[in-house]
């Protein structure tokens, strides 16, 4: 009945491949950011860490391909509720300054990890890939969305997880999670016009939300737009009409303040030209100048290392995955695996597309990490999850040309995979024979 | 439905893909050798500027009068001298609301060393003072000097100085910039002990490894040739410069050229006048993480100014000048110019009495004290004094130039201008009590030559103010010297519109009272020197201290050659003719040259040295208390600083003390005393050589000297005999050795 959780299929492969890539590369670069006189922390410590945390993902990875997605997804709202407990230590340690004896301690003024011997576990992490599975079961069958009110309780139910997440504050996720809303809801056919109307709202809504951020916030978007000499002169010969983007003072500080880690994460990516100083050579390299350095702007010092070169390779690892992704997707007709595959997709490529747009001064700075590659347990750790799910349901694309069957058949009565196409709109063909590959 | 969705999908996220790949061509192939500039930059270290050092300032003859010397400062953090000096306000009660203080600064800045030692911040705190007063009693111990002594209070008060000036700095930057931002000075040690000798560096090393705030910085310190107490006006002091020059440096964006706060700065005399030249710019070193030195720009020294002067006879002049003073007894102090006539370089600017610039720090309260000598004026400059009969020549001059006199014209003098008012009006020969022959029916060279009043009334009547001034103006009373100095006065020179601006009208008697001298009319010794140098030579000329640049503009006047040959017999008279008024005093017993001068005793006020102020004490009792003081206002100010809560009316506030403290008989009044004059070249027949122009015009003042021919005369004639002694028979100043005077 089941394939072996080591039998990956073909897009499987591929996106193994992908993987390994980039979290070599992740770990090449964490291993040579040797900071030890500076923010006290240690290349080669951190790269054998996250050595760990990626072998202890993969295991984990191993164990949900094992269980099967489909045996997961019956337990979809309990991981939700989970994952949302989760959340709420951090909430009761900010409203009360209770730390739960040093669990939830705050870094930064920020109430977003629980620190656990040998590594610090952020919940928020977790709950992507829980929303993801609970916000696909949710969908998978349901008709109602296509009316307009039918939305609203998708929203609604988005709005727990995400207010505590917004509470931490971690608006890095929350703004991550929104895309993978939307593409999710456009992709179980909501209409398009009750999502642009949502949309329209939403922007409605920007002028009054940009009254409500903190000053912090502000100015990292208002950071992205001093990149611009002729903004910044302009502003320091008459600060009066850009009241609203910056002052005279932000305007002169940008490149030593709001502007520090853009202007340095730019210097880093740009002296890379297009072949890179070479593994471990190179400024950015050698010298702590760019804060995150092992963590959210890792691009940037792969981009300084090997250059254009690398940073295309970067891009390939994920268009791959991607690719591998949508015809993962596009191959199984389980609707609740659709909508999963299509939400690990998005989640990552949101991750992705966000974070080398901070690198690259494009988008303000919302502390995302890029996906395998940036150092960090509990990041490694979603987004192996995520991606076991979508080799999951990879591995069991459920073998059927009828109409959509009930539920309880669609997980029960699964037939046994057969060779040839299974799905008329695919091109893709079916599994492959064993090959007897396996992880070992 | 959903394989079309996926599409758009993916193509949304290929588009987002090609973005990023478009920025990273544009980083990375388009822009990457700009940043790769930038990546460079961005290693470099905060650059390190170096010291310059002053220029020096030399006399004529290239002796140095004052250069800067290596030493060393000992200079403390800002954070450390803020911290030590605030007081500990009560504790705000929320958090947010506390603004960062420097206890806090200065306890983030050397966390290890307390927060390390302890959690609790008071303790720390309280770690921190007492480590701060330890600093302040080990430099007292290690610095306190007789010259200069220390305490921990007068520590405190210079970190006190220094913190209120960092801040008013901050306030003016504010201003400019329109926001609040640290200045650099917030930042840097600052110099509590200035000027260690190689000594003192040893010293300072030791305390080095037991206080993290405490710096060597390398320095230099300005010091004055040996006995260059004759200089100390002239060549002027330096001093911290103020907040105010800070805030508005035309060079504040040049980081390498611009005021530092704790920079010293010329404030007086050459100092100040030459600052642009003496003041070099600093160097800078920047270094990258690497150690490799990115930039090195060089300091640039200052360049050296020389100065006109005359060291030796400077040096000499002082000493006669001391001499005459301290043997007069209500004299307060007096000057002596003496000016090279063509080029009207001056050679000697002497004021007395002065100090000791080595040590200015250390006299300075006695200094500001003195009311009665003043040593800090700058006499030969600053101070302004009635001419007396030295503008007589110009009287005459302007007498023969507008025709109302003529070259044989007599006037007879009875010794009153009035003969019904023997009170007024007197020829000085007829002095109180004292009846001496009047000067009888005389002309211009024996009026000049007697110094006659009556004949000087009458021809100031003729010829009138308007007149009188314009003559007055064309020879600089009342305008700027162009010494370049800051001290210089301009002198008054009453014109009708002057006298109108104070609400005076122009009475006869003005004509009379400038035709002498007297009245509202004030010169300085530097005018009265150029004056001299006028006489002598028929032009005009702006006076020139320190070298270099244009030539000073010269005028000639328009006298006729005939009046001037008789205006110079006349001045010659005075000294060489057994009538003259110095002939008993001043006449040079030599070959080849002749002292001629006019002698000037201009009538002096006494001035006030101290105050009587009556005043309610907090009590309501009624009290009297007297305060040294030059001038109400001072009074005023010393005595509010020391009873505070007094009150009293500024009303009643009189004169306590004046000075001189000799009071002269009914009738008599005091006068300072003058000698202008040149030293005119003889003929081998010993009469004077007319067709050579003097080379050398001198001017004395005696303050309260009395008579200028009995006072200053003879002052005038030890000058003459130094001069020559010095330059020889020939007058040659620039002669590069004396020359030897054949037997």
């Amino acid at each position: 009945m089941r394939r072996s959780p080591l039998d990956l299929t073909e897009p499987g492969w591929v996106i193994f491949i992908a993987i390994g890539i980039l979290v070599s590369m992740g770990i090449a670069t964490i291993a040579v950011t040797d900071t030890h006189y500076a923010s006290g922390h240690d290349g080669l410590r951190n790269a054998i860490k996250q050595t760990a945390f990626v072998l202890t993902s993969a295991l984990f990875a191993l164990v949900v391909l094992r269980i099967g997605y489909q045996e997961i997804s019956r337990h979809a709202y309990l991981i939700f509720v989970v994952a949302v407990l989760g959340l709420v230590p951090l909430l009761i340690a900010k409203k009360t300054g209770a730390t739960f004896g040093g669990l939830a301690t705050p870094i930064k003024g920020a109430y977003r990890w629980i620190r656990l011997p040998g590594f610090q576990l952020q919940p928020s992490e977790l709950m992507k890939v829980a929303y993801l599975i609970a916000l696909a079961w949710y969908l998978r069958y349901r008709k109602n969305y296509l009316r307009f009110s039918g939305l609203l309780l998708p929203f609604l139910i988005s709005v727990i997880p995400l207010s505590l997440i917004l509470f931490e504050p971690d608006l890095g996720t929350v703004i991550l999670l929104l895309p993978v809303l939307f593409t999710m809801l456009f992709m179980a056919g909501a209409k398009v016009r009750h999502l642009l109307i949502i949309a329209m709202i939403g922007v409605a809504l920007v002028p009054l939300a940009w009254r409500e951020l903190k000053p912090y916030q502000r100015l990292r978007v208002t950071a992205v737009l001093l990149q611009s000499d002729s903004l910044r002169r302009a502003i320091i010969a008459d600060p009066a009409p850009y009241k609203e983007i910056a002052t005279k003072r932000q305007a002169i500080e940008w490149s030593a303040g709001s502007g520090y880690q853009l202007v340095h994460s730019k210097n880093a990516i740009g002296s890379g030209g297009i072949f890179g100083y070479g593994w471990g050579n190179g400024i950015y390299v050698d010298y702590d100048r760019l804060p995150d350095r092992h963590n959210d702007l890792i691009l940037a010092i792969i981009g300084h290392q090997w250059g254009l070169c690398g940073c295309l390779l970067v891009l390939a690892c994920y268009l791959a995955i991607v690719v591998s992704g949508v015809r993962i997707a596009s191959v199984t007709s389980d609707p609740f695996a659709r909508l999963l595959a299509v939400g690990v997709v998005v989640l990552i490529a949101t991750q992705v597309i966000i974070n080398i747009g901070v690198t690259v001064g494009l988008m303000p700075i919302t502390g995302m990490t890029l996906p395998f590659v940036s150092y960090g347990g509990s990041s490694v750790m979603s987004n192996f999850l995520a991606v076991a799910l979508l080799i999951s349901v990879s591995q069991r694309r459920p073998f059927l040309l009828a109409d959509k069957p009930f539920e309880y058949r669609a997980r029960r009565e699964l037939p046994p995979p057969s060779p040839g196409p299974e799905d008329g709109r695919s091109s893709v063909s079916g599994p492959q024979p064993r090959s007897g590959a396996s992880l070992m | 439905m959903f394989d079309r969705r996926l599409k758009i999908l993916l193509i949304v996220f290929s588009l987002a893909g090609l973005v990023i790949v478009g920025r990273l061509v544009h980083l990375q192939v388009i822009n990457a050798g700009y940043y790769r500039k930038r990546a460079e930059q961005s290693l470099r270290l905060k650059p390190k500027q170096l010291p310059f050092v002053r220029g020096s300032v030399v006399d004529r003859t290239g002796e140095v009068l004052v250069a800067d010397e290596p030493g060393w400062d000992l200079c403390i953090d800002f954070v450390a001298l803020a911290a030590d000096i605030e007081e500990k306000g009560p504790p705000a009660k929320d958090v947010k609301e506390r603004k960062p203080n420097a206890i806090d600064r200065a306890l983030g800045t050397w966390r290890k060393r307390y927060r390390g030692r302890t959690a609790n911040k008071d303790e720390a705190e309280r770690a921190f003072r007492d480590e701060m007063d330890i600093t302040w009693r080990e430099i007292t111990f290690l610095f306190s000097t007789e010259a200069e002594p220390l305490s921990t209070e007068i520590l405190r008060d210079r970190a006190r100085v220094i913190v209120d000036r960092v801040q008013r700095i901050r306030r003016a930057v504010e201003r400019r910039r329109g926001f609040n931002s640290p200045v650099l000075e917030e930042t840097i040690p600052h110099a509590i002990v200035t000027g260690l000798d190689p000594q003192g560096l040893i010293k300072a090393h030791d305390l080095l490894p037991d206080f993290p705030w405490i710096h060597v910085v390398a320095s230099s310190v300005r010091t004055y040739v040996d006995y260059g107490t004759p200089f100390a006006h002239v060549l002027g002091r330096l001093g911290r410069v103020s907040a105010e020059t800070v805030a508005e440096d035309p060079m504040a964006d040049e980081p390498l050229a611009k005021y530092l706060a704790d920079e010293h700065v010329g404030i007086s005399g050459v100092e100040w006048a030459a600052e642009r030249t003496l003041r070099g710019r600093r160097g800078q070193i920047t270094r990258d993480r690497r150690g490799e030195i990115i930039e090195d720009i060089p300091a640039l020294n200052g360049q050296d100014v020389t100065v006109a002067l005359h060291a030796a006879l400077q040096r000499r002049l002082y000493g006669l000048l001391g001499t005459t003073v301290d043997q007069v007894p209500e004299s307060s102090g007096g000057a002596i110019v003496v000016l090279d006539v063509a080029s009207r370089e001056v050679l000697a600017l002497v004021s007395y009495p002065s100090y000791d610039p080595n040590r200015f720090n250390e006299l300075y309260d006695s200094l500001r004290d003195d009311t009665v000598s003043l040593p800090l004026r700058f006499r030969a400059l600053a101070n302004q004094y009635a001419p007396g009969s030295t503008v007589k020549p110009i009287t005459c001059l302007v007498g023969l130039d507008t025709g109302r006199i003529e070259l044989d014209t007599r006037i007879e003098c009875t010794g009153y201008l009035f003969p019904n008012d023997r009170d007024h009006w007197r020829c000085w020969q007829v002095h109180g009590t004292s009846m001496r022959k009047a000067h009888g029916s005389i002309d211009v060279v024996g009026a000049l030559t007697g110094s006659c009043n009556v004949f000087m009334y009458k021809v100031g009547e003729m010829v009138g103010v308007d007149a009188l001034c314009s003559a007055f103006d064309m020879m600089g009373i009342g305008k700027d010297p162009h010494i370049g100095l800051d001290e210089a006065a301009w002198g008054i020179n009453p014109t009708p519109s002057w006298l109108a601006s104070r609400n005076s009208p122009v009475y006869p008697a003005h004509a009379r009272n400038f035709a002498i001298g007297q009245g509202e009319i004030l010169v300085t010794p530097i005018q009265m020197a150029n004056l001299m140098a006028t006489y002598a030579s028929g032009r005009y000329r702006w006076v020139r201290l320190i070298r270099g640049g244009e030539p000073s503009p010269e005028w000639n006047l328009p006298f006729k050659p005939e009046h001037w040959a008789a205006v110079r017999q006349g001045i010659y008279g005075v000294v060489n003719d057994p009538d003259g008024t110095a002939y008993k005093t001043a006449r040079l017993v030599d070959d080849h040259i002749a002292l001629c001068g006019k002698t000037g005793s201009a009538t002096a006020r006494p001035w006030t040295t101290s105050y009587r102020i009556p005043y309610l004490d907090a009590g309501g009792q009624e009290q009297v208390t007297v305060v040294p003081a030059g001038i109400k206002k001072h009074a005023i100010d010393q005595f509010t600083l020391e009873h505070p809560l007094a009150t009293f009316d500024p009303e009643d506030i009189v004169a306590a003390s004046h000075w001189p403290l000799v009071k002269l008989p009914e009738g008599q009044e005091y006068s300072h005393a003058w000698f202008g004059g040149y030293l005119q070249r003889l003929g081998p027949d010993r009469q004077p050589d007319w067709s050579a122009e003097p080379r050398i015009a001198i001017a004395v003042l005696v303050e309260f000297g009395g008579s200028g021919g009995r006072t200053s005369g003879p002052l005038a004639k030890q000058v003459a005999m130094e001069l020559i002694d010095l330059f020889g028979p020939d007058l040659d100043f620039d002669a590069p050795t004396r020359p030897t005077v054949s037997p």
